[in-house]
């Protein structure tokens, strides 16, 4: 567990660091633009920054379950009795980790067919969509392994805080 | 399938997903892949559906996400954490105090106010929601202001975006609708200013309703010099930086998606200039806004498939064409229209409800003698307001994001309910004065 | 009866997907009994650019999209894109043919006809073009919207070239942002470009190469009546759109024209060189997906005598 959640930090890291690029690279290409001097590297910089946002939303989404950072809306876990209210909420991850672990298998079986096809997503360059799509299966496995934290480690995802909460 | 049966399906999943506590991203994809799996699934086994519905949902999610239309969201809440971290925003706001004095509520009219001036370069609700969230709401509630005298008005005025030209979605309406683009875009002018107009007033009232809720704390009183330095150094510069977004756009150099990350840059070199750049503070500038942006952008993910169901199953085109199908007055039309797009708009993305709705919207308002301008209008404002409807408009959710731990969903629902409320009155205002709409663009011709 | 669900690629204000849904009411029409195709809604139903790969998996049974959006996987379609000849001289010639065996053996489709074809494109700018000593458009300095379907031969005019989703086109080009694009000969005035375009350069290059292709186990499931019938009705819809866009390009030239737009054209020897380049861009690209020097060398060989007209 402590390796795979290095490995969420490591990827939350880099997502980071692709956001701050982000900017820097509309900046840059909008300059070059202005000047004249854009060419299809600047395109290469839009396409890029483009593809960044599923990069970074499959890159940080296991470190944000650990943060408990993904919205949802506590209305049967609060309005249980006390004692029910842990065993439902890892009963509810639990029910997370079943979703999470369909989405890899499905996602893995696109990516392959992707490949298989030779699919490409095509914008400034011809982008492989596997290598788009192959981000997804990764993602929603670590994000398996981190909402399994939620049904056997000491802590719970919902906080069973009275009231619709969270 | 019929169509009332597949909406009921698919609403019935994702409301039963979310009641049981799964987070939102998470509860529309489960609901996607069991409705994509039989939708979209085509001939064949269940396997085989499986496979071909949910791979469907994994491409589809592709160009929803990767779109640079999306791109003020993570570039306008960075500039906000940055414009927090590095107490560039509590230098500001703590010498608009000091100007302001004893004016109740200040801090919820300086948000209504940058909410107007950056609906106005934006055209992005949902960047300018992120950036007066990821600003704003810290500085108020560190001020003890209530929730709702923070989240409120920024849910308001995160839907003047898209109001106020320039706007992309304005644009795009007009362009669907094969209306005069700038006609449109003038005739959101004059309903922008009025509805920001009424949340000040809002505003106004809930203050003096219950003074607690936005506390008269003391301020230091001060003289002319150091109001006048106050001015120049704690506020101009700040400002200095939204005053230059709009030059950047004015001036051709980046559009209005791309002016985000000059913003950005900005409040970078600014917070240098100002010796207060820390590493501490760019890292937890960007991990929050990192934190806001996953969370937005896997709903989109999710949401965006969704909305794909709904109108590939025929749910939402049955729903459209069954309603339109009365043979009421116009008045009637009108609202039932409008129902619509609020009922749509709880669980689809702007784009996909134009595509669906103004085919059959537009000639309808023709043969019911509207003013299509006039509708367009109309239409804008429904768009922004399902954007903040409970319990599912997307701007409730970055709000959630964005503000302070211990924010429940039940304190943004309530906090939004008055501006939703102000934004009706207008539509209310725009049926018997269609002048407020028309009376603009009549200017020019 | 057999059902056939269908999407189409572009909303249902464009002209495209008006005449996919007339053939598609034409062909229900005439195929009481027999076939029914049941549109399931455009881009809002399925996204426009994952269309095609939803007609191969089957996810849907048919398709109304520019084969551009799938070019990667039959690289044969710039082959329409490059084309000289008219979709019915296409057929006629044995190039359909060849396009519709390209579509089977790689994408698991049928590639049905090529509707709406004889659309041409422009370079529209907002300020005086400017021509090379040898007679050829100068783009130096002109910031223009790319594409990638044509970003190699920008690249040859010299243009500065910019990237951006459709729906900023508008307000980059009333600010400045660019100050061209490249667009068909129909659709200008519908997006109110011409508000800001005031010089179109001819003569045109490149073809739209809109297409309707079916998923290639549902066509085979299909009767041989509803086969038959499908097929001559995208035959004939070919000829029929062909013509009918003939009408609207002459038409939105005037309505253009009339709002003060100013054609400037190439000499005739100048303007048959700048289509080549453009020409030679896409067969360059296709050459290269398909191996043209090696295991595809035939087929680049048939299609460039039966859409290039070589000798
Ligand atoms: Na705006
Ligand atoms: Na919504």
């Amino acid at each position: 567990m402590r390796l795979i959640d290095r490995i969420c930090d490591l990827l939350a890291i880099l997502a980071g660091i692709y956001l701050v690029g982000i900017m820097f690279g509309i900046v840059i290409s909008a300059l070059a633009r202005t000047l004249n001097l854009s060419g299809s590297w600047s395109s290469h910089i839009f396409t890029f920054t483009e593809f960044g946002l599923l990069y970074i939303v499959m890159a940080a989404s296991p470190w944000l379950v650990r943060h408990r950072g993904h919205v949802f809306i506590e209305l049967l876990s609060a309005a249980l009795p006390l004692r029910m209210q842990q065993p439902y909420s890892r009963v509810i991850s639990a029910l997370c980790v079943v979703i999470c672990l369909v989405l890899v298998w499905y996602t893995w079986g696109a990516t392959a067919r992707a490949w298989k096809f030779g699919d490409a997503e095509m914008r400034s360059l011809d982008m492989p969509k596997y290598l788009l799509l192959g981000a997804m299966p990764i993602g929603f496995g670590l994000m398996a392994a981190q909402f399994l934290r939620f049904v056997f480690g000491p802590e719970t995802m919902h906080t069973g805080e009275a009231g619709v909460h969270e | 399938m019929e169509w009332y049966e597949a909406l009921v399906f698919l609403l019935g999943m994702i409301l039963f997903f979310m009641a049981l506590g799964i987070p939102v991203a998470l509860a529309f994809l489960a609901a996607n892949m069991i409705g994509a799996a039989y939708f979209m699934g085509g001939r064949g086994d269940i396997a085989s559906q499986m496979a071909r519905g949910i791979g469907q949902l994994a491409n589809n999610a592709i160009p929803t996400v990767t779109s640079f239309n999306l791109m003020p969201v993570p570039m306008f809440l960075l500039m906000g954490e940055i414009f927090f971290f590095t107490g560039l925003a509590n230098r500001m706001f703590g010498a608009v105090d000091r100007l302001m004095g004893k004016l109740p509520a200040r801090l919820s009219f300086v948000t209504v106010a940058g909410g107007t001036a950056f609906a106005t370069l934006s055209g992005s609700s949902m960047g300018s929601t992120a950036l007066l969230g990821s600003l704003m709401v810290p500085e108020m509630q560190k001020r003890g202001y209530k929730k709702h005298m923070a989240i409120g008005p920024i849910l308001g005025t995160g839907g003047l975006a898209m109001l106020i030209p320039p706007s992309a979605l304005a644009v795009l309406l007009a362009t669907l609708a094969e209306l005069d683009i700038g006609d449109l875009l003038i005739a959101g002018i004059m309903p922008g200013l009025m509805l920001a107009i009424f949340y000040a007033i809002l505003i106004l009232g809930m203050a003096l309703y219950d003074p607690s809720a936005a506390p008269v704390y003391e301020v230091e009183s001060s003289n002319w010099t150091e109001k006048l330095r106050l001015l120049f150094v704690d506020i101009l510069p700040m400002v200095s930086i939204v005053i230059g977004v709009i030059l950047v756009i004015m001036f051709g150099i980046a559009t209005p998606s791309e002016s985000a990350a000059f913003g950005c840059l900005g409040v970078v070199v600014l917070a240098a200039l100002y010796r207060s750049l820390t590493w501490e503070g760019i890292v937890k500038s960007v991990a929050g806004a990192l934190k806001v942006t996953t969370m937005a952008l896997l709903i989109i993910f999710g949401s965006a498939t969704f909305s794909a169901l709904l109108a590939f199953s025929g749910a939402s085109s049955g729903l459209i064409r069954w309603a339109t199908g009365f043979d009421l007055e116009p008045t009637t039309m009108l609202l039932i229209m409008f129902a619509i797009l609020l009922v749509l708009g709880m669980f689809m993305d702007q784009l996909s409800m134009m595509l669906l709705t103004v085919p059959i919207f537009f000639p309808l308002a023709q043969t019911l003698g509207f003013d299509l301008i006039w509708f367009g209008v109309i239409v804008l404002l429904a768009l922004e307001i399902s954007f903040t409807t409970p319990p599912f408009g997307l701007l409730l959710f970055v709000m959630k994001g964005v503000s302070a731990p211990g924010t429940s969903m039940r304190d943004i629902y309530v906090s939004a309910i008055p501006f939703i409320g102000c934004s009706m009155l207008l539509v209310a205002l725009l049926i018997v004065f269609p002048g407020i709409a028309l009376w603009l663009p009549g200017l020019g011709q | 009866e057999d059902r056939v669900s269908a999407v189409h690629a572009f909303p249902e204000f464009l002209v495209y997907t008006k005449t996919f849904l007339a053939m598609v009411a034409d062909i229900n029409e005439r195929g009481k009994g027999v076939v029914q195709i049941d549109v399931r809604g455009g881009p809002e139903a399925i996204g426009m650019f994952e269309q095609p790969a939803a007609v191969r998996d089957g996810v849907v049974d048919m398709v109304h999209t520019p084969g551009s959006f799938y070019g990667a996987n039959v690289p044969e379609i710039d082959a329409m894109v490059a084309s000289r000849v008219t979709p019915m001289e296409a057929r006629a010639n044995g190039g359909a043919a060849l396009m519709d065996k390209a579509h089977q053996e790689r994408f698991n489709v049928r590639h049905l006809g090529w509707i709406d074809g004889g659309i041409k494109f422009h370079i529209y700018m907002n300020s005086e073009p400017k021509f090379r000593d040898d007679g050829i458009l100068d783009l130096t300095g002109v910031k223009l919207r790319d594409n990638p379907i044509y970003h190699a031969f920008f690249e040859q005019l010299n243009a500065t070239t910019a990237s951006m989703p459709a729906t900023e086109v508008y307000s980059a080009l009333e600010k400045g942002v660019v100050d061209a694009a490249a667009w068909t000969e129909i659709g200008i005035p519908q997006l109110k470009w011409n508000e800001f375009l005031k010089y179109r350069v001819d003569p045109t290059f490149y073809n739209t190469d809109i297409g309707v292709i079916f998923n290639l186990d549902a066509w085979n499931a299909l009767s041989p009546e509803s086969q038959k019938l499908i097929e001559e009705v995208v035959i004939e819809w070919e000829g029929k759109s062909y013509a009918d866009r003939q009408a609207e390009v002459a038409a939105d030239a005037k309505t253009l024209a009339d709002g003060g737009m100013t054609f400037v054209a190439h000499s005739a020897e100048a303007g048959e060189v700048y289509r080549k380049m453009a020409d030679d861009a896409a067969w360059a690209r296709m050459y290269e997906r398909i191996e043209g020097g090696g295991a595809g060398a035939e087929t680049y060989k048939a299609l460039r005598k039966t859409y290039a007209l070589d000798e």
